[in-house]
């Protein structure tokens, strides 16, 4: 057993100090735990800086004259049954084993589809716009939808669907969405979408979700999760460079964030060796 | 593992599981300081919520009051109120007055949107900013180096030598050591695609593989800089210019860029039509230019070497 496992060992231990913490207390609310989980926050804090509001709304009257707020969006109807209208769809999956009972995944995706316009202001209010800049939480955006399709707001994946496309825009304040989720599934739709969203996704919702999951994975599983990042690290630093390890090492402290620098320093092992050993002491002198 | 390294497990781990219990304990603590109380506008039910006209901020009126409207109309955007389309047309004519006055705070709140543009190829020159960076080069500049745009410098670095190379893809070349990660490779590759053919502007190519030359021989083996560097040349350049390079040249690495160059240059021009015929023009290049390039479709085509017409010995 190597020093690798020993890590693995002490990442478990300190995990599991993590989980007895969360135990012990009750889920902290929408606003405490959206700081837990890195730079949405902060991305929360900065937008709502006050700022001059009339200055900018004489101008933008002076710059585009004929804009105007979007108009309400209007109540959509949706006829027949769910399955029928997922057959016509093209979403129904006929190799399943009973293709008259859609399965939760070809539903989800069916209502993906359905609130998509609305979600991203095609003819109204841009929800995914103010969800982005923090100024609608997913709950509202879920209620807003509702509203706007109230024949579909009684689907038991209606929720599940909403939250799927909020990770895409910004993962960690998706997934406050999470206690309307039936509980069973927590562990489940962290993964799931996780890996839906994680090409899109940005280092800072990234390390939020690793450290989602890191706090929601059962103990037996958290081992698995550790071999993750390991890909994404390598992923990062390509796409971001040599902005990404100062920025990491920037971050509140983490679980989620001393596994990405774990990484990193393995990463760095082949493609830099010295810069490997000048993170490596870093991260053992802290 | 020894009995020793045992003891410092029992010794550690336990530690190790207060330190995670601590770390958790720490984000409660930042939690409390860091709420805010949720003032979010609803928007189904109250389009318009434009009436309310909080204090400036301090960071806001530092700056010049003219530039800083600009900052307050993308702002006050971010309600949604607007339908998508309407608030990229609002926020493109906030950026056209904005770039006048404080280019730098215009491209940073770019950056910072560009989850929001993610739909647009080239968010620089669907907001039309290309014009107002190249004529200002050092406001450019000093916004890279401040560290503003965080994570997204390597990007935006990358976004503004591809703006640079179209006119100067030398000096890009000469710079492209700035560049980390895959944006190195893209705009090596972005910028290789601009140069000018040996017989334009023989001066200019000369001072290009000098640099190129620089790039090969420091990390260009890795990812497949110089393959994709000779495909660019070879797209440019005709066979007797790339054979007289070659042997004007006595650096092997730089040869081999030639032989590669050479052999994207004597692809067949309709090579849609699925059939990989090397050129007849080939044959009757000077040795040992011809025997390298040879090898190289030799190397190239292995398992469909049949097509090659077979060389003389």
């Amino acid at each position: 057993m190597g020093m690798k496992g020993r890590i693995l060992h002490h990442l478990a231990a300190a995990l599991a100090g993590w989980g007895i913490v969360e135990l012990q207390h009750p889920a902290p609310s929408d606003a405490e735990q959206s700081i837990a989980f890195g730079k949405s926050s902060i991305r929360q804090a900065r937008d709502r800086e006050a700022f001059d509001r009339e200055a900018g709304d004489t101008l933008l009257r002076r710059l585009v004259p004929d804009l105007a707020p979007a108009p309400a969006v209007e109540v959509v109807r949706h006829e027949g049954s769910l399955e029928e209208r997922l057959v016509e769809a093209g979403f129904d999956d006929p190799l399943a084993d009973n293709p008259s009972t859609p399965s939760d995944e070809s539903i989800t995706d069916y209502l993906c589809e359905q609130i998509q316009g609305t979600l991203s202001g095609e003819a109204g209010p841009d929800l995914s716009y103010a969800f982005l800049h923090g100024r609608l939480e997913a709950r509202q955006v879920l209620d807003s939808l509702r509203r706007t399709f109230p024949d579909l707001a009684g689907e038991e994946q209606f929720t599940r669907a909403v939250v799927k496309k909020l990770f895409l825009i910004e993962p960690a304040r998706a997934a406050l969405l999470a206690r309307e989720l039936p509980p069973r599934d927590h562990w489940s739709w962290i993964s799931e979408f996780k890996l839906d969203a994680e090409g899109f996704m940005s280092p800072a919702g990234y390390l939020s979700l690793l450290d989602l999951q890191l706090v929601h994975a059962p103990a037996a599983e958290a081992f698995l999760i550790l071999g993750y990042p390991a890909d994404s690290a390598a992923l990062h630093y390509r796409a971001y460079g040599d902005e990404y390890i100062p920025w990491l090492l920037d971050q509140p402290p983490s679980p989620g964030r001393r596994l990405m620098l774990e990484s990193c320093v393995a990463h760095l092992r082949d493609a830099d060796p010295s810069a490997a050993a000048a993170l490596e002491k870093r991260l053992s002198t802290r | 593992m020894t009995s020793k390294s045992i003891a410092r497990d029992i010794l550690t781990l336990p530690l190790a599981m207060l330190a995670g219990a601590a770390v958790a304990a720490l984000f409660r603590v930042g939690g409390v300081e860091f709420s805010t109380g949720s003032d979010s506008a609803d928007l189904s039910s109250s389009a318009g919520r434009s009436s309310a006209a909080p204090a400036i901020h301090p960071s806001a009126a530092r700056r010049s009051p003219q530039a800083s409207v600009y900052a307050a109309a993308w702002e006050s955007l971010k309600d949604g109120r607007l339908t998508s389309d309407d608030r990229l047309r609002a926020q493109k004519a906030i950026l056209a007055e904005w770039v006048r006055h404080d280019l730098a705070a215009a491209l940073e709140a770019v950056y910072a949107d560009r989850p929001a543009f993610s739909h647009l190829r080239d968010p620089l020159r669907w907001f039309d900013l290309e014009s107002a960076m190249t004529a200002n080069p050092e406001i450019v500049e000093e916004l890279l180096k401040s560290g503003r745009l965080g994570l997204d410098t390597n990007e935006f670095r990358a976004d503004w030598f591809r703006i640079l190379a179209v006119e100067d893809p030398v000096a890009v070349l000469g710079r492209i050591g700035e560049l980390s990660g895959e944006h190195r490779f893209s705009v090596l590759s972005f910028a290789a695609g601009y140069l000018p053919s040996i017989s334009q502007d023989p001066a200019m190519w000369q001072a290009a593989m000098e640099r190129i030359s620089l790039i090969i021989s420091g990390d260009g083996k890795k990812d497949g800089v110089a393959e994709v560097i000779g495909m660019r040349l070879g797209q440019a350049n005709s066979l007797q210019d790339l054979s007289a390079a070659y042997l004007a040249d006595a650096d092997p690495q730089m040869q081999e860029l030639f032989v590669h160059a050479a052999y994207f240059a004597s692809l067949p021009s309709d090579l849609h039509l699925g059939m990989l015929e090397m050129r007849d023009e080939v044959q009757s290049l000077p040795e040992p230019f011809r025997s390298a390039v040879i090898g190289r479709w030799k190397a190239e085509t292995r398992g469909t070497g049949e097509l090659l017409p077979s060389p003389p010995e």
